[in-house]
Order: structure tokens, then sequence, then C-alpha cells
């Protein structure tokens, strides 16, 4: 082999590579059996299917719907983004997952999920999430826009609504003031002022309720699980 | 206590009235004392208390009006009074119930008319302590 051959030898092929995991493309040799996104780190697997052309390769964003707050505008928001702009009324719409593990004297509206931790306080005006994981006490305005999940012993002073809430096992839920939901699903306990379900209230095995007053659509108590109410059927206020 | 397949079918349609044999049917109406030891349906006017060993059944063209105790209660019709089943109790769509029930579970479907009081699962010994100052 001589030396001008050495030389003039042509550096391998290159091929466009897109990362499954954040859709990032970059180029990378065309034998290569695998490799790291430039971009998030992810280990992508070289084969046939990852191998596209740039223009041909679309980024998978994903979206989800939400409305204003404020004014009502339907938007399409980045699933990974952290805040957006309403376009309806420009107003700073949070999108972060929150965690309150003190006492809390803000008013959270948020599109993400709340915690409270055991130790947390909610103390604002008013809290509004996707979802709510309640361990600790709350004193505000709740709105759950999925569900209220209530986990270890906690204590609503203030309304809470939304379209469901569910009292985990071993959870215990002390409520003092009007709690409604489309659908309630207690397996903990939960002893509460006034309650209305407008869809089913279930309450499994080892669950039980008390309540000073209950207006349902529907009920299941299943077999060892307690309930104790004054009640009527939401047909009846119709 | 109870088989897994006995409580899903309670829970899911909840016994079916039809299969049962009927103790008053017609146009009638009766006041009285109705003792029963088989399952049996109600389906015309009854005032007074029913009693059965077993399943009682108030038919869509039922009203009682008493005291009511057997070991499952379902009610289509009309139903006032003070209820006990010691097994299951079920509402179905359509009722009309003005009543304190007692049961070990219960299942009331979205459509019926209820008002009164619910107290289910708990036995006496749990009214005499925990919950004793509720009642």
């Amino acid at each position: 082999m001589s030396i001008t051959t050495l030389f003039s030898r042509q550096a391998p092929v290159k091929e466009w590579v897109t990362c499954p995991a954040c859709g990032h493309e970059q180029k990378e040799y065309k034998d290569a059996n695998a490799t790291f996104c430039h971009a998030c780190g992810h280990r992508i697997s070289i084969q046939e299917d990852t191998k596209k052309s740039p223009r041909r390769a679309q980024k998978r964003v994903d979206k989800r719907l939400i409305s204003c707050i404020h004014c009502g505008t339907e938007l399409s928001v980045h699933s990974s983004a952290m805040s957006w702009q309403c376009t309806g009324c420009s107003a700073y719409l949070d999108l972060c997952n929150h965690e309150i593990n003190k006492e809390s004297t803000a008013e959270i509206l948020t599109y993400g999920n709340l915690s409270v931790g055991k130790k947390g306080f909610l103390n604002g005006p008013r809290a509004e999430a996707e979802t709510i994981f309640l361990s600790g006490r709350s004193q505000s305005k709740l709105t759950c826009r999925n569900s209220l999940i209530v986990r270890d012993g906690a204590s609503l002073f203030g309304e809470a609504k939304g379209k469901l809430m569910r009292v985990v096992k071993g959870a215990s839920l002390k409520t003092e003031n009007t709690v409604e939901f489309q659908t309630l699903e207690i397996a903990g306990h939960m002893t509460s002022k006034q309650l209305i379900v407008n869809g089913l209230l279930k309450i499994e095995t080892g669950g039980s309720l008390h309540t000073d007053s209950l207006i349902f659509g529907s009920i299941e108590v299943q077999p060892g699980a307690k309930l104790y109410a004054p009640a009527r059927s939401v047909i009846v206020n119709k | 206590m109870f088989g897994k397949k006995f409580i899903k079918t309670l829970l899911s349609s909840g016994p079916s009235l039809e299969a049962l044999p009927y103790l008053l049917t017609g146009n009638l109406s009766c006041k009285g004392e109705l003792f029963s030891h088989a399952s049996g349906l109600i389906n015309s006017s009854f005032e007074g208390p029913v009693q059965s060993e077993s399943q009682i059944g108030v038919g869509p063209q039922g009203r009682v009006l008493g005291k009511m105790d057997g070991s499952d209660i379902s009610i289509e019709g009309l139903y006032k009074g003070e209820a006990t089943a010691r097994q299951h109790f079920f509402i179905k769509k359509g009722s009309f119930v003005q009543a304190r029930c007692r049961s070990y579970s219960l299942t009331m479907e979205e459509g019926c008319d209820f008002e009164g009081l619910l107290v289910i699962g708990i036995d006496d010994k749990d009214l005499t302590s925990s919950w004793k100052h509720k009642v």
C-alpha cells in the first residue's frame, strides 16, 4: 500500500440519526451500532428505522390542551413546557408541578400537579391544579381539574371540588367544609360535614365514611365497608 | 362470609326481582303484618311490618309503608319506613324511598329517589362505641 493510497482514503460515510427520546438529530457513522444523543444523553441503538434524512424526520412533540383559568381560551401547549402565555388575555400560565412541605400562604394556580406533604399546610386563598396529592392540611379553596388523591392523615378545612376524589387505603381525611366531586372512591377513612357526589360514591372493603350530610348520584358500599350518613339522592333536588 | 361470585353478582346487577315469587300482587291494598320464611315480592300496596328470613323485593308497582326486615332487600317501587337487610340492600333506578336503612352492604342505582339515613356495615357494637355520638 503506497502512501498516496493511504492519504487518499475517504472518511467513513455518516448518516442522520434521530433520537427517539427527544427528537434531536445528529450525524453518526453509517456502520455504527449505537451512540448517545448529544442533546439528552439518551442511548440510541442505531437501526434502520432511526436512520432518517433530516427532511423526513419529524420531531414528535407531545402537546396537551388546556383552557386559560382567566379567560377560558383553549390552548395547545407542549407537555414539557414549564409555563405558557395565554394568546387570549396574555396572562402567565404556570404549568409546573408544585410540592408544599411547610405552610404556604400563596395562591397556587397551576396546570401541573400539586403535592401537599405530611407537614405541608395550604393556607392561601385558593389552589387549583390538575391533580392534587394531599397528605397534610389545607385551608384553601381547592379545585382539581382531574383528581384529588388523599394519603396519610389529611385535613381539609376549606372547600374542595373536582372530578375524582380518592381516599387511598390507610389514609384518613377530615373535612370541615363542603366537598363536591363527580366521583368519590374511599378505601381509607373519611369524616365530613357536607358531601356532594354527583356521580358514584364507592366505599371499598375496609373503607368508611361518616358524614353529616350526603347528596349522591349513586352509591356502592362493598361488604366490609362502613357508611353513616343522612342522605338524599341528586334527583330530589331537581 | 359470602362467596366472591355471590358478592360480585349483588354489586353488579343486583338480585333479580323477576325471579322472586309474589307475596302480594294485583290491585290490592292491604294492612297488617307480613311474615315469610321464603323470598317474596310485593307488587301492590301494603302497610305494616314485613319480615322475611330470606329476600324481600318491592316491585315497580309495589308501595310499602312500614318496617322491613330480611336477608336481602331490593326496592324498585315506593317504600317508606325503616328497613334492615342482614346482607345486601339494593335500591333500583326509578324507585322512591324515604327510609332509615341498615344493612351489611348497599347498592343504589343512579336515578333512584332516596331521602333518609344510611347505616351500612355498622353493627350494634360499633353503634354503641365509636359511632355512638352521631346516632
